[in-house]
């Protein structure tokens, strides 16, 4: 890929939450005051359907984001060339900001376990993945983010730790990191290490956009679930990461017990008072 | 030596598919509050769920007439025999009536195959491409050319679904939003159905005897040369001519095809 083209992550700035089927009606009617969307890219693949009329609507009066979760980045299969071609497709027709997926895999001997498994944290790994983020950007014609994932296990053959591991790739395929703050958090506590230590050892100018969302505390350990409002420490780590960032684009993910729009709308407007208020950035102007 | 990843990842595979922990287990760190097991489980579990909530949401009507407890158990089974080969989540669950078919405990609901092909056939069609409408223009200018040679499609997606019960009664009434008599009568009510989306909506139609002929004729590729003949050897007694317009009107037929280019 030609390593002149430049992300158009600017056309997203301060907090936006991500579009969920449930809400489309909601925003198609109420014309809320989000400054941009991110949509599951996995939805949306299918040309036509009510699904994609929605959005084509909603976009028509917002900046999107596309994230997807099946790329199997970090898989041995070889890629999915008509899942690619797909996701090309859509982004031709949205012109999203930015393309997004995890830094993991979720797939192996072509079947699909739709699980954001991790990796282990090897040379091998490295070399392995940046080659097929390479490919996907070439397909794609634009570079990509890849996003830290929760995890409940690690390796005994990781030589780094995950900061390290997923800088290293960002270098050297040439992509960008979505920093899931959340998922940092769930991390360090299931794999008892220091979130800020994480924090601290990303690249700043790597990181193009924030995910923040909520976990389940099941006592063993946290799982991500995106099931409830942001939680106390992970908004400590959020205003800690808004330091060393700055202003960076921030969404709010509710994927199960999914609420009322103002519920999010809230959440989504604690990020942007956080934001405003460490950084001194000005609040993005709504595009409503 | 670490184990290189190509291994890894099967190995979590065989563990995931055969409970063959062993291999993937001896690489995971052992430590802190869960064992290298219990983390493995994690994922496991997570894999299952997603896709036991997948077949809940494609198959709420089923859904509801066993009960959460009974179809979560019945998925398990099912998910544990039925990998997933698409990224697309919305692809999984094709053959979940068959499995209900066969599925010991299901044998006393004789219309619950049925009703989860339905549902299928519901979840096809609201997520399927969008259906071509027939080119009346067109379609007149090849029929004078070719006549009889001439075959139709349906719409993209659609699904001639034919069952002994009244399945389409049995999905209405169980509608989140439905209001009304809730009493369905399973004896001599078997329907021919055809399930399509005609622009944002999914319809399920009941379909005439003749209907059904024709749309299946045309869904096997049979052009109407083939239909006549097929109708003779059969003894159906079927005006064709008068039906034709009236299955372009309904938008059942959004296409045709040439059989002699093929």
């Amino acid at each position: 890929m030609d390593n002149n083209v430049t992300l158009s992550a600017d056309n997203i700035h301060g907090a936006g939450v991500g579009l969920r089927s449930s809400h489309y009606s909601y925003v198609i009617a109420n014309h809320p005051p989000v400054p941009w969307f991110e949509i599951l890219t996995d939805n949306y693949l299918i040309e036509g359907g009510s699904p994609l009329h929605n959005l084509m609507r909603i976009r028509q009066d917002y900046p999107m984001a596309m994230h997807s979760v099946g790329m199997s980045l970090g898989s041995t299969d070889p890629l999915n060339k008509d899942y690619l071609h797909k996701i090309k497709q859509l982004a031709d027709l949205i012109q999203p900001s930015v393309i997004s997926d995890h830094l993991c895999w979720t797939s192996i001997d072509n079947q699909c376990l739709h699980e954001l498994l991790p990796l282990p944290y090897t040379e091998e790994a490295i070399t392995h993945v940046v080659q097929r983020i390479k490919e996907v950007q070439d397909h794609l014609e634009q570079p990509i983010l890849i996003e830290n994932v929760s995890s409940y296990l690690t390796y005994k053959s990781s030589q780094i730790n995950e900061w390290e591991f997923i800088n290293t790739i960002a270098e050297q395929a040439n992509c960008y990191i979505l920093l899931d703050i959340n998922n940092i958090f769930v991390s360090a506590q299931n794999h008892n290490f220091a979130p800020t230590d994480y924090l601290q050892g990303i690249a700043i100018d790597r990181v193009k956009q924030f995910h923040l969302a909520g976990y389940t505390d099941l006592q063993t350990h946290l799982l991500d679930t995106h099931s409830d409002k942001v939680h106390p420490p992970v908004w400590e780590l959020y205003k800690t990461a808004l330091k060393r960032f700055g202003p960076v684009p921030t969404l709010l993910e509710w994927d199960k017990e999914i609420p009322e729009f103002a519920a999010l709308l809230q959440e989504m407007q604690s990020a942007q008072h956080f934001m405003d208020e460490i950084t001194g950035a000005k609040h993005a102007d709504a595009v409503a | 030596m670490p184990m290189p990843l190509h291994e890894l990842q099967q190995s979590f595979l065989n563990a995931f598919n055969d409970d063959d922990n062993t291999d993937f287990v001896d690489e995971v760190v052992n430590a802190g509050t869960l064992s290298a097991e219990q983390r493995l489980q994690v994922y496991k579990d997570s894999i299952t769920a997603s896709l036991v909530n997948t077949l809940a949401e494609i198959y709420p009507v089923c859904l509801r007439l066993v009960g959460e407890e009974y179809f979560h158990a019945m998925a398990n089974i099912y998910v544990k025999q039925t990998p997933s080969y698409s990224p697309d989540l919305g692809d999984y669950g094709e053959t979940f009536a068959k499995f209900i078919d066969h599925f010991p405990p299901a044998q006393q609901l004789p219309y619950f195959g049925d009703t989860a092909r339905l549902e299928w056939a519901w979840h096809r069609a609201f997520n399927g491409p969008d259906a071509q409408e027939l080119d009346f223009t067109a379609l007149s200018a090849v029929h004078e050319k070719i006549g009889e040679a001439i075959s139709f499609t349906l719409p993209e997606n659609s699904t001639l679904l034919a069952s002994d019960f009244p399945i389409d009664r049995i999905w209405e009434t169980n509608q989140p939003n439905f209001t009304g008599d809730d009493i369905v009568n399973l004896d001599n009510n078997a329907v021919r159905l055809i399930v399509w989306r005609k622009q944002l909506n999914v319809l399920i139609e009941q379909l005439t005897r003749d209907e059904w002929f024709l749309l299946t004729m045309f869904a096997n590729g049979l052009n109407l040369t083939e239909v006549f003949q097929h109708a003779a050897q059969h003894k159906i007694k079927l005006d064709i001519v008068a039906q034709l317009p009236r299955l372009a009107e309904r938008g059942w037929l959004s296409g045709f095809i040439n059989t002699k280019e093929l």
